[in-house]
């Protein structure tokens, strides 16, 4: 029944405390409202955090699978996003550190800008796969902390506050990593940008 | 320096935004319920059993008071009227057990007879207790 809805249409969202209340009731199937909702967010930041999109779908369904388990626990103190991408933040953390496996193996940035405008007709968007692909770069080079924090502050416009509930971690802190981060991308793009400018110039 | 931070401020903003999220792969709710609906039906199933185990519990609990009771009081034989079970209670009641273990102490033979009552019904409990969770 469920699916076929999702299969028809779109359905108008009424809220995750409805469907929550649903799910309390023991309308299991109410939590796919839910998943549908939250799935692509959630996804990201696993992806963001991992590195890869495996390990992340994996971290992204035992993240729902944990919070149907726990829904009862949800004392709704901040919102059910907040509430859920906690969750998604600690089984990441804790899937990166006990596989223990070198998830980025990338040292250096491999391409330059022209083999990126090579491979599209148009120029402005080569340069701007090139910048998006730069940045993606520089974001995977932090550690899986910062790339929470700077996944939460841009792809989720979350402020400080709302960062230091889901990561657990104080608001000063918070800020603190979030200026570093953002150095530290600063620092890998300029020297991928420098040293492409230097082999434009060479070749 | 500043516009050099201003630019890369910029960049980030650009390239990471809602709008630039990556989507869950195809089928990934489909996947997701099915794993709850698994995790829900052995939490059901769960309850279920514990809810089933109560009744064999009080019985035997039951059965239990009755072997106390058998044991501590006995049968008084100027209770028991004339008749086919009064008879048998009375040639229960006649036949002892002697424990081994404490000289002098013997049980009435009825408690041989609870005993094997509470195995038997205990098997029989078992029995349909499988033939009930089979067909859920």
């Amino acid at each position: 029944m469920h699916t076929f809805m999702r299969q028809t249409g779109r359905m108008e969202y009424k809220g995750d405390i409805f469907y929550i209340g649903q799910v309390l009731e023991g309308n299991v199937n109410s939590f796919s409202h839910i998943v549908d909702r939250h799935k692509d967010h959630v996804f990201n930041l696993a992806v963001k955090i991992c590195g890869n999109r495996e390990d992340a779908e994996e971290v992204a369904q035992d993240s729902f699978l944990k919070a149907f388990r726990s829904i009862s626990g949800f004392k709704m103190k901040s919102s059910f996003a907040t509430w859920l991408y906690r969750i998604v933040y600690n089984s990441a953390i804790s899937h990166i550190r006990t596989r223990k496996r070198e998830i980025l193996s990338i040292e250096e940035f491999p391409a330059d800008a022209s083999d990126f405008l090579s491979s599209f007709t148009d120029e402005e968007e080569a340069l701007e796969q090139y910048r998006r692909s730069l940045v993606g770069f520089a974001l995977q080079k932090l550690s899986e902390e910062e790339r929470a924090i700077v996944t939460l502050y841009y792809y989720e416009e979350m402020n400080t506050e709302k960062i230091a509930e889901v990561t657990g971690i104080s608001r000063q802190n918070v800020k603190v990593r979030l200026f570093r981060a953002r150095q530290k991308m600063s620092e890998i793009i300029q020297n991928a940008e420098k040293k492409n400018i230097i082999y434009n110039e060479e070749n | 320096m500043k516009k050099t931070e201003e630019r890369e401020m910029d960049l980030n903003r650009r390239f990471m935004n809602p709008e630039k999220i990556e989507k869950a792969p195809e089928g990934f709710t489909d996947n997701v319920m099915s794993a709850v609906r698994v995790g829900s039906r052995l939490v059901i199933n769960k309850k279920e059993r514990a809810k089933g185990f109560i009744v064999p519990a009080a019985v035997l609990a039951f059965m239990l008071v009755l072997v106390i009771i058998s044991v501590f009081s006995g049968i008084d034989k100027n209770t028991v009227s004339d008749g086919a079970i009064s008879k048998i209670l009375q040639d229960i009641s006649l036949f002892k057990i002697k424990t081994p273990s404490l000289p002098g102490l013997t049980l009435p033979g009825i408690v041989v007879y609870i005993s094997l009552g509470i195995f038997v019904l205990g098997i029989f409990d078992l029995f349909l207790g499988r033939i009930f969770y089979r067909r859920q």
